[in-house]
Parts: structure tokens; C-alpha cells; sequence
């Protein structure tokens, strides 16, 4: 699968209709960008990147947060864990909006999306949190 | 390194009546206007526990209270702010980026000053950022992407190969850095060293001026505080070229730059320059120059 790929199955297992044209998504080196004229290494809006599963940037986290029914958040602990790249248990979960088996965009406290995970069992397993950039630079340091 | 070469460095600051040694700072943070307000961002680090005190000579520059790392917190990932040392700030400050306009950041990762130029352009226009070393590209792309940039374009290249016709230019220069900021300097750095860095700089600054469109600016910054890399390059620079004039930087802190040094005199009105000497400023060590592109012309001998 390309990011493209990847980037239209998320928003389909999270039931997300963006208003995106994906026709001018243009990806360059596993980023998917729209705005993009030439193929710099990075130009425009970053919709984000391939991986095991698409990991949307920053901004389209938010978008599809606010476009997906499907959430979880969690406590301050879950918080810290999640975004340091972990599962969270059921004892991090102050509520959801999903069923078991869903895809769900995971929110802090804040109502600040900080990733994306699998409701399984009762708890969340990290698909994708907003440190993983920052373990990506301390392990290419 | 020698004692001896030691001794010059700090003897030459003494020559300048400055005492230069280590200095903490406290960690200083740029509110990101992309992504949140300053009173969002202020009620939102309240709640992990973090104060913030504006500082009044920056237009989103607070100084911060944690213990906590601010760079390990939900709202750093997030993008609401950006980690940015108080002099490092003052460069795009006194570029004064607008919407609409076409910006190049020659120096660029990992990307203070390029997501700052975005900000201030409110992502209107273009802003260019050359950045020549490969593994410096990844700190880039990501500050980029989580300050929510949307205008800004990534060259992976040597900037002396930039082409194009620029509104403004900043040259954040590759420089030798400076001891109140690096507890290991004087053991790193030699004067032939710095003056290696020198020749660089000019390089750099007469191709800053090259891209500068007509009536355009370029801001010339170090984190340097020695004259051959600083007061010393404008000179030099600016006495081949017709085309340009040093302006004033209108920034309220900092001290003129130096109008002689080593019985070595300065360009004409280079105490327009600015210095940051972190023994008598509230930040580390800095140097900022603005030059106004008058003519696209250089000097006829
Ligand atoms: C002082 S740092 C820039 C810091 C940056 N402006 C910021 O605020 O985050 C200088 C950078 O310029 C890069 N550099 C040095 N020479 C260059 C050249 N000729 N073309 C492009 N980049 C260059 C270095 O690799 C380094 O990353």
C-alpha cells in the first residue's frame, strides 16, 4: 500500500469523510502532501506519512478527530503512556464513544488528540501517538 | 587545546571589557499562533504546572518556570510552541516577515527561524529553507510539520546553488558558537579555526545579497562573538558591494556592534549592528546585522 493507500483506509476503518481531494495528494519518500507543485523533499501541507499503518501529521490528526465518532480518551496516565509509544489499560479510560474491534482517535483530558489505537479487550493498543517523531529523532541522534 | 590559545580568546573579550564563562538560561519558548492563542497557551501550561512571563521585547517569547523537560509535554507535541532561546528569536523579529511574501532561510534545520518566518506570514506566501546536510533534514521536515507550516518548501542543497529573486533573506550563518552557551568551547574552537568559519560566512552573506530582490533586506545572524565573524564579515562584504547599506535593527536590548577591534576599523555605520553580550544581556551570545539591498549592482572599481 502507498501512503495514499494507507491514508484512505484509516479514515475508512475510522469512519472519517474528510474533505480532501485525494487526487492531488502527491507523495514523495512515504509523505503524502497536498499544495505540493514541484517534488521537493518537502513542500505544502504535510497529510502525513507511511508506516505499518498511515501516520497522519499533527494537523490531520485533528481533522479526523473531529470528524470520527469512534474515541477513547484517557486519564493523565494513560496519557503518558500512549504518548510515550505504549498500550493504555482499562484503568486509563474516563470514556469512549467505540465499540470493541474499532479503530479510535485516542484524546487526553485536554480533548487534545494524541493518537490512534485499537479498542481491544477493554484497552487501547497503540497504533500511532504524537511522540513517535520525537523517539524517531532521539534514535537517529 | 593550549592554555595559551585559551588565554587569547578570553584575553580578547577582557581587551572588550567583557567576562564571558558558561551561563544557564532559563528555557525561554515561542508561542506558536499557527496552532493556539497566548492565553490558551498560558491557561493550558497552568495545568502542567507551568508559569509563563511574557518577554516584553518579543512579539511570543515567554520565559518558563518548569522543572518538567518542555519538550517531553503534550502541548510541545502538539506544536503550540517551539523551544527558542530569547536572542534567537530577535533575527526573524527584525526580518519581519509579512503574508504574501517569498522568504529564504538559507541556513535552516532544524528549524527555529523557518517555522517562526511561517508564523509571521500567517503560511501566506513562500518561505524556502536550504539546508545542506542530510541527516539535519529529519529535525527539519518534523518542526515543520508540528508547527503546522504549510508554506514553507525544503531544498536538501548547498544554498550557494539557490536561485531566484527574494522579498527577504535571512542567513542564520554556521558559526564557531560561543562559550555562554557551550561549557566545552574554549577546548573546541582556535582563532584559525574561527577564521575558516569566516571566510564561509562572507561567502554565504555575498550570496544573501545575490538573492535579495531591489529595496529587499537581509538579516545576517551568529551565535558567534568574535569580530572576524561578525563585525568583521559585514565589512568585508559590504566594501565590495555598492548595492547595499547597513539599516537599524530597532530592537531595544542588545548593545552596537563594535567599531574597532585588534586596530582594525569597521564599515561606516556598523555600530548600526547588534551584540549580545550574555555578561550584560538577559540571553546567550548573538549577533544580528540588517542590510538593505539598494541596487542590484555591485561596486565598479
Ligand atoms: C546555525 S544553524 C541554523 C539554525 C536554524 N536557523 C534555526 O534557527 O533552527 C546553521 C545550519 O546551516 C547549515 N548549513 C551550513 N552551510 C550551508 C550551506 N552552504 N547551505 C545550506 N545549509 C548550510 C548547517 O548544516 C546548519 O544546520
Amino acid at each position: 500500500m502507498n501512503a495514499k493507500q494507507q491514508f484512505l483506509e484509516i479514515c475508512k476503518l475510522l469512519g472519517a469523510k474528510l474533505q480532501q481531494d485525494v487526487s492531488e495528494l502527491i507523495e514523495v519518500n512515504g509523505r503524502l502532501f497536498s499544495n505540493m507543485k514541484e517534488k521537493n523533499v518537502y513542500e505544502g501541507k504535510c497529510i502525513g506519512m507511511k508506516g505499518r499503518m498511515f501516520r497522519p501529521s499533527i494537523l490531520t490528526l485533528e481533522q479526523i478527530s473531529e470528524k470520527t465518532a469512534q474515541k477513547v480518551w484517557l486519564n493523565a496516565k494513560g496519557e503518558f503512556l500512549f504518548t510515550c509509544g505504549r498500550d493504555a489499560w482499562k484503568e486509563n479510560i474516563t470514556r469512549k464513544t467505540a465499540r470493541e474491534q474499532q479503530l479510535v482517535i485516542v484524546l487526553n483530558q485536554h480533548e487534545e488528540p494524541i493518537g490512534i489505537g485499537w479498542y481491544r479487550n477493554g484497552k487501547v493498543e497503540n497504533e500511532y501517538d504524537i511522540g513517535d517523531y520525537l523517539r524517531r529523532e532521539r534514535r537517529n541522534r | 587545546m593550549s592554555t595559551n590559545t585559551k588565554n587569547t580568546l578570553l584575553d580578547r573579550y577582557k581587551k572588550l571589557l567583557h567576562k564571558i564563562e558558561y551561563k544557564e538560561v532559563p528555557t525561554v519558548i515561542r508561542v506558536n499562533t499557527l496552532a493556539t492563542t497566548h492565553e490558551k497557551v498560558i491557561e493550558r501550561l497552568k495545568k502542567e504546572l507551568v508559569e509563563l512571563t511574557k518577554i516584553p521585547f518579543l512579539r511570543n517569547g515567554y520565559t518558563t518556570t518548569s522543572k518538567r523537560s518542555m519538550a517531553s509535554m503534550t502541548p510541545y507535541m502538539l506544536g503550540y510552541y517551539y523551544i527558542q532561546e530569547t536572542a534567537s528569536q530577535i533575527p526573524v523579529e527584525i526580518l519581519n516577515p509579512q503574508p504574501g511574501e517569498k522568504i529564504i532561510d538559507m541556513c535552516a534545520a532544524p528549524g527555529g527561524k523557518t517555522t517562526q518566518i511561517s508564523q509571521m506570514m500567517k503560511n501566506e506566501g513562500a518561505v524556502h529553507a536550504y539546508e545542506s546536510k542530510k541527516h539535519r533534514i529529519d529535525s527539519l521536515m518534523n518542526n515543520i510539520e508540528r508547527m503546522r507550516v504549510t508554506n514553507a518548501i525544503i531544498f536538501n542543497k548547498d544554498v550557494l546553488e539557490a536561485k531566484g529573486e527574494y522579498d527577504k533573506v535571512l542567513l542564520d550563518a554556521p558559526c564557531s558558537g560561543n562559550l555562554a552557551s557551550d561549557k566545552e568551547w574554549l577546548s573546541k574552537r582556535t582563532i584559525e579555526g574561527i577564521k575558516e568559519n569566516a571566510k564561509i560566512q562572507e561567502k554565504l552573506l555575498h550570496k544573501a545579497i545575490n538573492l535579495c530582490k531591489e529595496g529587499g533586506i537581509v538579516v545576517y545572524s551568529t551565535c558567534s562573538l568574535e569580530p572576524e565573524e561578525n563585525e568583521e564579515v559585514i565589512t568585508n562584504v559590504l566594501k565590495l558591494r555598492k548595492d547595499t547599506t547597513l539599516e537599524d535593527t530597532d530592537c531595544s536590548i542588545g548593545s552596537s556592534g563594535l567599531k574597532i577591534f585588534d586596530s582594525k576599523k569597521y564599515c561606516e555605520n556598523i555600530e548600526l549592528t547588534k551584540r549580545f553580550w550574555p555578561d550584560e544581556c538577559p540571553t546567550q551570545g548573538f549577533f544580528i546585522a540588517k542590510i538593505r539591498k539598494t541596487k542590484s549592482k555591485r561596486k565598479e572599481k
